[in-house]
């Protein structure tokens, strides 16, 4: 009798919990801050597989990375534990979508780092190193180097870091996602396979993906993050049973119905759409023009008149639906399109774009994004004021910085100096980083 | 190139004699020697330094404008102050003016080693958070092959600059007071003060190989190697 009750226990005693996590970008002097984090709650039990699904910029890697212990969150509480009792397992370990192996190390020696750390003596280290390298389906490759590996393999090698170390919570950041689709599916494959017969020495893995057919592929439980700010939106069950079916139409209309609620208007109508931040803090997400024209052309034309379903166009545009997202909503912030649910509709504005020549598109995109974007109308305004009429670049990058992290910054810079080129509403010299008004003419 | 080095070979054969040579070669080994442990020592000195701040982005910013003033500063206007100090404690000029060969050179290897430890991509860092990799091991496996191209571009800079600075630094004069340690730097310092062009030009000549030789056979092997093997992408 007590006896189960303990196996009970010990089955439900949560391996990690997070308690009221909030994160915030920035802030300090002037700017409010970007909040990624608000609000989540999250508890991940023992031998199962959790995604965390969401957009760039809801802030499910920073939540990974405040479990992994790499950040402090700004309020909240993480707490790591094992599970109690005879268990090997033990603590964190983390998989990166870039790999992050150090290039000079070679495989073998990548695998080790974390072994050598925790002192394990060298004959043991070599022992497990070797079993893990197996283990992964990489012997015969111990002695070279990342630089000599195939992206595959080289991520082979970051699991096998990170199995060696027989940690309690396996930690994977977008681990497929820098893969082509046929060796992402590989090693999808196999991981589950490790999984599902017991053979890796951990008991639950915390997977971060924006894809939403790899989370229902794998996981036993999804958290749904909104972006702007970061919040679990939903928790969904996946009970289908494995190996599951892509085609399988249970496993579609999850897929579907994890879509509509991603896609889903957040409840105040804020017009700047699902872009995390307002005003001068607006993360923007950098997509070519030639792209935006593409997709104004592609809606207006046949079958669709200016009205699709995302996953019509997807299909037809053989791209994943998430990476559509970006683009449907780049559009609708500029007021050229409106996404309603999983519908994309061109606006009266968009439909007058399609039927223009190039220097009215130009001029109209110019309007559009003075008015819609509000960095695009600062920057002009600067340069309108100051005698010289030019900026340096790095005044208004640092600005952003107050807003959001570098990385952001950096897009967001990319986005507005080629939109703005595009648009002629300014001049941007790459050799000293610098805006002007000057005209090329 | 041939034809000016055998215009030289024959001046100075003409005007020197091979004690003179012999001189010249073994006031080189000296401040060989001088050059060879001070980028030694700057090398301790800076490297944790740098490395420090160059992980500290806000401090990296800020320091490199300081490090950059500090290059560029002429230092040979506070050598007297070394004069004063070694007439005062009457301390041997060989050792204690050997300092100043690399007073203005050893910011090259700050801000080199600085720029390097900023450039270490933030997945490795975490990586190494993440496993935590012990003191010593952080080092060996991290940040020493990170920043390695960066420090040897640096040391190869500064010790470039220090051959020259011998010339400066090795026979210093604050009033009537002059202090030498001997070397191939004051070999030709003394040689320009007594207006002997056979011998400026022969101690020129002897740097110019000594400099020539430590690139080929130390530097730039060692830079090949840096760059092949401790390369991040």
């Amino acid at each position: 009798m007590t006896l189960t009750l303990e196996k009970t226990e010990q089955a439900l005693a949560p391996l990690v919990e997070v308690k009221d996590l909030k994160h915030v970008y920035g802030g300090g002097k002037g700017g409010p801050g970007l909040v990624v984090l608000e609000d989540v709650n999250l508890t991940l039990k023992a031998d199962e597989i959790v995604g965390l699904l969401g957009r760039s910029g809801s802030g499910k890697s920073t939540l990974l990375r405040s479990i992994a212990g790499l950040i402090t969150p700004t309020a909240g509480t993480v707490s790591v534990s094992d599970v109690p009792g005879d268990d090997a397992a033990h603590g964190v370990a983390m998989v990166f979508q870039s790999f992050a192996l150090f290039p000079w190390l070679t495989v073998q020696k990548n695998v080790e780092v974390g072994l050598e750390a925790q002192g394990v003596p060298a004959d043991i280290r070599r022992k497990r190193t070797l079993a893990a390298i197996d283990l992964i389906g990489l012997d015969g490759f111990e002695n070279a180097y990342p630089k000599e590996l195939s992206g595959g393999m080289r991520q082979r090698v970051g699991l096998a870091r990170a199995l060696v170390v027989q940690p309690s919570v396996l930690l994977m950041d977008e681990p497929f996602s820098a893969l082509d689709v046929l060796t992402a599916e590989t090693l999808r494959t196999d991981l589950l396979d490790l999984w599902s017969e017991g053979r890796m020495p951990i008991r639950s893995i915390l997977l971060v993906t924006h894809n939403i057919e790899e989370a229902v592929l794998m996981c036993d439980r999804i958290l749904v993050f909104s972006s702007n700010p970061g919040r679990v939106i939903a928790e969904i069950k996946v009970d289908l049973p494995q190996p599951r079916k892509r085609l399988d139409p249970a496993f579609r209309a999850l897929v579907d119905d994890i879509y509509a609620r991603m896609t889903a208007k957040p409840k105040a109508p804020a017009r700047e759409g699902h872009f995390p931040g307002t005003g001068l803090g607006m993360a923007l997400t950098h997509i070519s023009t030639n792209t935006l024209n593409g997709m104004i052309e592609t809606l207006s034309g046949g079958p669709y008149n200016g009205s699709a379903d995302l996953a019509d166009l997807a299909r037809e545009l053989q791209m994943e639906a998430d990476e559509l997202l970006p683009i449907a909503e780049t559009l609708q912030l500029m007021r050229f399109a409106e996404l309603a649910g999983r519908t994309l509709r061109l606006t009266a504005p968009g439909k007058r774009y399609d039927s223009f020549d190039v220097d009215q598109r130009k001029q109209m995109f110019a309007q559009h994004l003075l008015a819609y974007v509000p960095l695009a109308a600062h920057i002009r305004r600067v340069l309108d004021d100051r005698a010289s009429h030019q900026a340096p670049a790095s005044r208004f990058r640092d600005e952003l910085e107050d807003f959001m992290s570098e990385a952001y910054a950096e897009e967001t810079m990319d986005s507005i100096i080629s939109w703005g080129r595009y648009g002629e509403i300014f001049a941007y010299h790459e050799d000293d980083d610098r805006f002007s008004l000057d005209d090329p003419a | 190139m041939i034809l000016a080095v055998l215009a030289i070979a024959r001046y100075l054969f003409l005007h020197l004699n091979l004690s003179d040579l012999m001189t010249a070669v073994g006031d080189g080994f000296l401040t060989f020697a001088r050059v060879a442990i001070l980028i030694v020592v700057a090398s301790l000195i800076w490297v944790p330094i740098g490395v420090w701040i160059g992980l500290r982005p806000a401090w990296s910013r800020r320091v490199q404008a300081l490090v950059q003033f500090l290059a560029a500063f002429p230092a040979n206007v506070i050598f007297p102050f070394a004069v004063m100090g070694i007439v005062a404690w009457r301390l041997n000029p060989n050792i204690w003016l050997s300092p100043l060969i690399i007073l203005g050179t050893q910011w090259y290897i700050l801000f080199n080693v600085v720029a390097g430890a900023s450039a270490l991509p933030n997945d490795l860092k975490e990586a190494a958070g993440i496993f935590h990799l012990r003191a010593w091991q952080r080092w060996r496996d991290f940040i020493l092959p990170g920043i390695m191209p960066y420090y040897v571009t640096g040391a190869l800079t500064a010790s470039g600059g220090s051959w020259n600075a011998s010339v400066v630094a090795e026979s210093v004069s604050w009033g009537h007071t002059t202090e030498v340690a001997k070397g191939l730097g004051s070999f030709i310092a003394e040689a320009t003060a007594a207006g002997n062009i056979p011998k400026v030009a022969l101690g020129a000549t002897v740097m110019s190989i000594f400099v020539i030789a430590l690139n080929r056979s130390l530097w730039r092997p060692l830079f090949n190697y840096a760059e092949k093997n401790f390369r991040l992408t």
